[in-house]
């Protein structure tokens, strides 16, 4: 027989199957609480202060090296910016470490997180049929700046560590 | 034995670690990317979606209640692999208890050497035939065939014999052959 398939190859080449209902929330809704110390209330707000007043002060010196350029088109600089974000946020995972963190930058990075989340929720409430428009390349935009400040913070961090200073992000702003 | 598995998926470590902290981005990172996996495996193991479908969702919550207990000496992938196929045989076990209590050894066993032929119409065929297979014995060709599990380690996950894999194993084989009326041919296991 010429055209013939092994029966554990047939069965390899079975597709995946999608469930018709999705499971995720029943499954989040018992997922463990996150470390309590993200949920006190002023010290997160602390944290967004702090970050808040980096971004501005990284974004001067920056330049906004990250933005797209002005005559893309807006497929194109989704596209860009979509890759950017990925490959961004690789890095801000990779380069947080908390045992070389000061409590207020763990507290930056875990506002920084909340904003990506909330970013994330408005591109899916725009849903994958716009994700080439404005509205849509604006959060992704927005996306890359806060991963881009996220890597900053942390490469800082790790650089004076590697010196054997400690960073603490509330006291660079004040320098 | 060769084999591909869709679990084979190569999760950071950055991303274990944040899971391991309570980050849900990252719970629900790796949700999405083994929820097809487990449920396909579930669907196939145990035949009905509604069970998959429980399969799926106890297995998540599993792995993320245990995911402290991931040491990370083997990948990722096989310690979910692992509770998934745990979850899917409890409730086999629960739903085909005289499948799992008749073990019976056969001295001669028939090959498992088989052959399909190559049409378009080949994945519905297979699917119509394996779902007609008793559970248990869907789930040995499973394991076997597609996640590459060799008999003892499918003896240990279903708390039998080596014999009792390789008779599920043979007789899933045959009663195949009998539906796509193929002949026996050579290769013994």
């Amino acid at each position: 027989m010429s055209n013939t398939i092994e029966l554990a190859g047939a069965l390899q080449n079975l597709p995946l199957e999608t469930p018709q209902l999705g499971v995720w929330q029943a499954v989040q809704s018992q997922l463990p609480n996150p470390i309590s110390r993200w949920k006190r209330p002023a010290f997160a707000m602390a944290a967004s202060v702090i970050l808040v007043l980096l971004i501005w002060q990284n974004q001067s010196v920056i330049g906004g090296s990250f933005l797209p350029t002005p005559n893309e088109s807006a497929p194109k600089l989704a596209n860009n910016l979509m890759q950017q974000s990925a490959q961004l946020e690789n890095v801000f995972y990779a380069r947080q470490d908390d045992s070389i963190s000061s409590a207020s930058l763990i507290a930056a990075n875990l506002t920084i997180e909340e904003q990506l989340s909330a970013i994330d929720e408005q591109l899916n409430a725009i849903g994958a049929a716009s994700m080439n428009s404005t509205a849509a390349n604006a959060l992704w935009q927005q996306r890359v700046s806060i991963l881009y400040q996220g890597v900053a913070l942390n490469t800082q961090n790790a650089q004076h560590n590697a010196s054997g200073q400690s960073y603490d992000p509330s006291l660079a702003i004040m320098n | 034995m060769s084999h591909s598995t869709h679990f084979a998926i190569d999760v950071p470590n950055d991303l274990i670690q944040r899971a391991k902290r309570g980050d849900q981005k990252a719970f629900e990172q790796i949700y999405r990317w083994f929820e097809r996996p487990v449920y396909t495996l579930a669907l196939r193991m145990c035949g009905q979606p509604s069970e998959a479908q429980d399969v799926l969702q106890d297995s998540m919550i599993k792995v993320m209640t245990k995911i402290a207990d991931f040491k990370g000496q083997s990948p990722f992938w096989g310690w979910l692999r692992q509770i998934a196929v745990n979850e899917a045989l409890m409730r086999i076990r629960q739903s085909s208890k005289s499948q799992f209590e008749s073990d019976v050894y056969e001295a001669d066993l028939p090959d498992t050497h088989f052959v399909l032929p190559m049409d378009a119409a080949l994945n519905q065929q297979l699917l119509d035939a394996i779902q007609q297979l008793p559970a248990v014995t869907r789930s040995v060709l499973w394991l076997y065939h597609v996640e590459g599990f060799k008999h003892e380690e499918i003896a240990t996950q279903m708390q039998k014999t080596v014999s009792f894999s390789k008779s599920q194993l043979a007789r899933g084989t045959q009663k195949l052959r009998d539906y796509f009326q193929m002949p026996q041919i050579g290769n013994p296991v």
